[in-house]
């Protein structure tokens, strides 16, 4: 296998603005990372593109990725249209960088995009595809989640103020990045006094819906070469991207275990371990998300993610900081964008050009992102790790 | 699966359909029940119920549940997705044969604490756009 860098990136500022289309998303992003990787268009040898819900709210099932590269003038190159739930970007990088690995290509764009403010049934949880039973009886990530954080304070001690400093946390971390979609501050007291969703989860706990994109050039080590990309580099160290086990459905709800399992497998691809992760990107589609997640990344014991937050170790100028972009609780989840914008974020941090949201000495970052319920278990588990190269 | 499955009877106080796209409920002895399946090759149960076993794929063996489990968590919806009237409680319940099932959860006045012994009915859970029914978790003895 060949090393695979990321060489650029870019996004369109993640909002609800109905007269942005697909196209418009993708256009944005899409120019940006091949801006900032300093090639154009008739670099790119391979596209792939994320996302997930495109054929329902838009009616265009395939070929988002086509579209989008026919917008950059994209042409004669494979383009591969990925859908994984909330994993899609994700996915579609991991695509991008078996291809380059396998050497199949030199240069390949990755976008991930959607435009969510299209669905039926703004203000209620979004549903999820792929739960063909529990979906027909009412299921919702919202209530899942809701129903771990019952657990989790149950066995654990976790409290509904330590879930909140998880919103406070990321939306102080929110308010420096430029694509965040919530800026404004909050306080525990605010998210305590929001509205109930679902049990303890209340709406300052779960992540607002929005459109957005994200988009990265990724390149051979020969390429860099060839188009001059400045040092410090970013290398993918580890890109895992791995289906639920389904097997384990008495697992506790605390924990889940195909992340575990999938961190495991990404911590040995890329020869480090937890303690070795300077700045993480971790799905907090729920606050207690990223609590219950901390922990299946090894990034504290069991039970211990409450605490941890609490500690302040996550926080900027925290020993591991987590969720620097503000997360999908400030940027919002469009799902196909969530996994392309959290690697943009590491980018900007191992690069040192992350600004006032910048994590001193970043050199290792990883992002984790699930994706969609089957049977009981997440359906996707996808897990990158990126390391800095000065030279 | 043997028999039964694609063709659950309605029943006529029950009126609508299980539209759920792999049947869980059965119509048997007179009485709805929740279905599972076991992989021959393993002799694990698995719910909602597989055509075929996930280790041996196998022809799947029909499973009627057991009628009473332990609540594992349960949480009170106050926003629900489309066709569902909030508030409503919802939750996980473990089965003896080892699945958790996901349902609503109906006990009165009575907080659902998880570790609560729950009966299993089936009834209507939702009506729009369409009836659907399945399981709702009652306390031992409760009407549906």
């Amino acid at each position: 296998m060949r090393d695979v860098y990321i060489a650029g990136v870019g996004a369109a500022p993640f909002g609800k603005d109905p007269d942005r289309t697909l196209r418009t998303l993708g256009r944005v992003a899409a120019l940006e990372a091949m801006r900032d990787a300093g090639v154009d268009h008739r670099a790119v040898e391979l596209l792939a593109c994320g996302t997930a819900r495109s054929g329902t709210l838009q009616g265009r099932e395939s070929g988002v990725g086509q579209l989008v590269g026919w917008e950059v003038g994209i042409r004669g190159v494979p383009v591969y249209n990925v859908k994984a739930y909330c994993a899609s970007g994700t996915s579609a990088f991991n695509v991008a960088y078996m291809a380059i690995a396998g050497g199949f290509a030199d240069v390949a764009l990755v976008v991930g995009l959607e435009k969510l403010t299209d669905r039926v049934g703004a203000g209620r949880p979004l549903t999820s595809d792929g739960v063909e039973v529990e979906g027909d009886l009412g299921f919702t990530p919202a209530i899942y989640y809701a129903a771990a954080a019952e657990r989790h304070m149950a066995e654990y001690g976790t409290t509904s103020e330590q879930l909140a400093m998880v919103a406070v946390k990321n939306r102080r971390a929110g308010a420096l990045n430029p694509i965040a979609q919530y800026t404004d501050s909050l306080t525990v007291a605010d998210v305590m006094a929001s509205r109930p969703v679902v049990g303890v989860l209340r709406l300052l706990d779960c992540c607002p819906t929005g459109d957005g994109s994200a988009a990265a050039v990724l390149m051979s080590a020969d390429a860099l070469e060839r188009f001059s990309v400045a040092a410090p580099r970013v290398r993918v160290a580890a890109s895992v991207m791995r289906t639920g086990e389904y097997d384990i459905q008495q697992r506790a709800m605390t924990s889940f275990h195909l992340d575990r399992t999938s961190a495991q497998i990404a911590y040995e691809a890329a020869g480090l371990g937890p303690d070795d992760i300077d700045v993480a990107e971790v799905h907090d589609a729920f606050t207690i998300g990223e609590i219950i997640h901390c922990e299946d990344l090894g990034f504290c014991p069991d039970g211990e993610g409450g605490r941890l937050v609490e500690s302040g170790a996550t926080a900027l100028g925290g020993s591991l900081p987590v969720n620097t972009s503000g997360g999908l609780l400030s940027r919002g989840h469009p799902l196909g964008a969530t996994g392309v914008a959290q690697l943009m974020e590491l980018t900007h941090q191992l690069r040192g050009s992350a600004g006032r949201r910048q994590v001193d000495n970043a050199r290792v970052g990883l992002a984790h992102v699930s994706g969609g319920f089957l049977d009981g278990d997440f359906a996707t588990s996808a897990i990158t790790i990126l390391t800095r190269e000065d030279s | 699966m043997s028999g039964t499955q694609g063709s659950v009877p309605d029943r006529p106080d029950l009126p609508g359909q299980s539209s759920l796209d792999r049947q869980v409920v059965a119509f048997v002895d007179g009485e709805w029940v929740l279905r599972g399946a076991r992989d021959p090759g393993t002799g694990q149960v698995w719910y909602p119920p597989p055509v075929l076993g996930r280790e041996s794929l196998a022809p799947a063996e029909e499973v009627t549940l057991g009628t009473t489990g332990t609540l594992y968590s349960a949480v009170e919806v106050h926003v629900g997705p489309v066709g569902f009237e909030a508030p409503y409680w919802a939750g996980y319940v473990d089965l003896p044969e080892g699945v958790r099932v996901f349902g609503r959860i109906s006990c009165g006045d009575q907080t659902p604490e998880p570790g609560m012994t729950l009966e299993i009915r089936v009834g209507v859970v939702r009506t729009d756009p369409t009836t659907v029914i399945g399981p709702i978790f009652v306390l031992p003895g409760a009407p549906c």
